[in-house]
C-alpha cells in the first residue's frame, strides 16, 4: 500500500460492497425514520472514510433534490379523500403525502447507498477481488474500461465537432439547425470507435487477454479475517431484518 | 467464429470490447444532445447499435450495464435500466430477424420499439416513483392532470410525446452506420450475416434487373 486508508476504505472492498447493499435493503424493509437513521449513519461512515464533504455536497444535489421534486409532485397529484391544503388548482391530500413519504424514503435510502459505495469503493481493487472469487476478465474488463474510456471518447468527440464547425456546420442555431448538426458529428464518432475496437481485440490477443491459462496478478489484496468477520455480522443483521420484518407484518395482520 | 449460436456466440471477444464502447458511446451522444440543446435524449444509441449488430443478449447487457454506471453519479436513474435492457433485447431480436436490412423494415422495427418503451417507461416510473419522476416530461403529465386529463391518459400522452422521437432518432443512427460498414467487419459480428445476405440480396435483385 501506497498510502495509508482512512476507515471504510482500508476494508476489502467486497466487505464495504456487503455493507451497502445491506444498508440500501434494511432500509427499504422499514419505514422512514429508519431511513433516515440509516442516512445519517452513511453520512458519518462517509465522514470517517474521508469523503464527508464529497459524499455530502453530491447526495444534496442529486439525491435531496430529487427527493423533494418528487415529494411536491407526488403530494400535489395524488388524488385522495381528505384534503389537507389547497390553492387555486392544487390540493395536498393525506394519501397523496403518505404516499409521497413512502416512495422519498425509498429512493433516498437505495439512493444514498450506491451514492456511497461509489465514493468508498475502488473499483480497480473490487474487480481484481471479484476476478479472484471467480468472475470471469471479460466481465471485470467491460466494467473498468468503460471508465477509462469515456473521456477518451468526448476528447474524440470534441475533436470531430470543432472539425465540423470548421467546415461550417451550425451548432448554435435554431433546434432544426442544431438537430442537422448532430448526425454529421456523431457518425464519424461511431465508425471511428468501432475500428478501434478492432485495434484494441488484436492488443489484447497480443497479450494472450483469452488465453485459457490461469495469469499472475499485479495487485495483491488483503482479505484480512476482520474483514471475513465483518461479513458474517453483516449478513446476520440483513437475516435478522428480513426476519424481524415478517414477524411485524404477521403480528399487524 | 460468427457461426457459433446462443448466448455464447454472441459473447466473442469483439463484442466484449465493444460493450464498453457503447456505454461511451451513450454517454456522449446524451451529453453532444445536451450541448446541442435539443429537447431529447438520444441516450441508447450505442446500445441500439450494438443490439443491431451482436443480438439481443448483448444488447440487454449494454443497456442495463449503462444506465447502471450512470445511476452511480445519479441513482434515481436506475430503475430506468430496466427499460435500456428490455429495449437492448428488442433491438437485437428484431435486427436477428432481419428487420434492419431495409428503410420500410426499419420504421416498422422503431414503430415496435417504441410502443415498448413508452408502455416500460409507463410502468417503471409508476412502480418506482409513483408516475412522476424526476424527467421534465413528469411537469407536462403533472400539468394534464391539472388540466382535468385523467392520470393513466395523461401518463400515457406524456411518455409518448417524449419516447417516440427519441427512440426514432436513436434507432435511426445505428442503422444508417451499419449500412456503411464495410462486410468484412460486419462479418466479425453474429448479426453480420443477416445483414451481408441482404445486401448480396440486392446486388442480385439490381442485377437482375439490368
Amino acid at each position: 500500500m501506497d498510502k495509508k486508508q482512512k476507515g471504510l476504505k482500508a476494508w476489502n472492498p467486497l466487505t464495504s460492497l456487503y455493507l451497502i447493499i445491506v444498508l440500501a435493503i434494511v432500509s427499504v424493509l422499514f419505514d422512514y425514520r429508519i431511513t433516515l437513521l440509516i442516512v445519517a449513519a452513511m453520512i458519518i461512515l462517509a465522514a470517517v472514510s474521508g469523503v464527508g464533504m464529497a459524499f455530502t455536497k453530491l447526495w444534496l444535489k442529486s439525491i435531496v433534490l430529487v427527493c423533494i421534486i418528487c415529494f411536491i409532485l407526488q403530494s400535489l397529484f395524488i388524488p385522495g379523500e381528505k384534503t389537507l391544503w389547497s390553492l387555486w388548482i392544487f390540493t395536498v391530500t393525506e394519501e397523496g403525502v403518505s404516499k409521497a413519504i413512502v416512495l422519498c424514503s425509498r429512493i433516498l435510502g437505495v439512493g444514498s447507498a450506491i451514492l456511497l459505495g461509489g465514493k468508498i469503493i475502488d473499483m480497480k481493487k473490487l474487480m481484481a477481488v471479484l476476478e479472484e472469487r471467480g468472475l470471469s476478465p471479460s466481465a471485470t474488463y467491460v466494467l473498468l474500461s468503460t471508465t477509462n474510456i469515456i473521456p477518451q471518447m468526448s476528447k474524440k468527440m470534441n475533436a470531430i465537432l470543432d472539425a465540423q464547425r470548421s467546415r461550417g456546420i451550425e451548432t448554435d442555431s435554431n433546434v432544426i439547425v442544431r438537430a442537422k448538426a448532430f448526425f454529421p458529428s456523431v457518425g464519424p464518432l461511431l465508425l471511428n470507435s468501432l475500428v478501434s475496437a478492432e485495434e484494441r481485440a488484436i492488443t489484447l490477443e497480443a497479450r494472450a487477454f483469452s488465453a485459457p491459462c490461469k495469469k499472475t496478478k499485479l495487485k495483491e489484496i488483503a482479505d484480512t479475517a476482520m474483514d471475513k468477520g465483518v461479513r458474517v455480522v453483516l449478513i446476520g443483521v440483513l437475516i435478522l431484518a428480513i426476519g424481524g420484518k415478517i414477524i411485524l407484518w404477521i403480528v399487524l395482520k | 467464429m460468427s457461426d457459433k449460436k446462443g448466448i455464447k456466440g454472441d459473447f466473442n471477444l469483439i463484442t466484449i470490447l465493444i460493450i464498453p464502447i457503447a456505454i461511451a458511446i451513450n454517454f456522449i451522444c446524451g451529453n453532444l444532445v445536451l450541448t446541442l440543446k435539443l429537447p431529447l435524449y438520444l441516450d441508447s444509441i450505442g446500445t441500439f447499435l450494438v443490439a443491431i449488430l451482436a443480438g439481443p443478449w448483448v444488447g440487454a447487457l449494454t443497456g442495463l450495464l449503462s444506465i447502471a454506471i450512470n445511476s452511480i453519479a445519479d441513482p434515481s436513474l436506475l430503475p430506468f435500466s430496466l427499460i435500456a435492457g428490455v429495449l437492448g433485447l428488442v433491438t437485437g431480436i428484431l435486427a436477428r430477424k432481419g428487420m434492419f436490412t431495409k428503410l420500410w423494415k426499419f420504421i416498422v422495427s422503431a414503430i415496435i420499439a417504441s410502443v415498448i418503451a413508452v408502455i416500460m417507461s409507463v410502468i417503471v416510473s409508476y412502480v418506482f416513483f409513483g408516475g412522476f419522476d424526476t424527467s421534465g416530461n413528469s411537469i407536462m403529465i403533472a400539468g394534464m392532470i391539472s388540466a382535468g386529463i385523467p392520470f393513466w391518459p395523461a401518463q400515457l400522452i406524456g411518455n409518448f410525446i417524449s419516447e417516440v422521437p427519441d427512440k426514432f432518432l436513436s434507432l435511426l443512427v445505428p442503422f444508417l452506420v451499419v449500412r456503411g460498414l464495410s462486410d468484412r467487419y460486419l462479418y466479425k459480428f453474429s448479426n453480420g450475416r443477416v445483414f451481408i445476405d441482404a445486401r448480396k440480396a440486392e446486388k442480385a435483385e439490381k442485377a437482375e434487373k439490368k
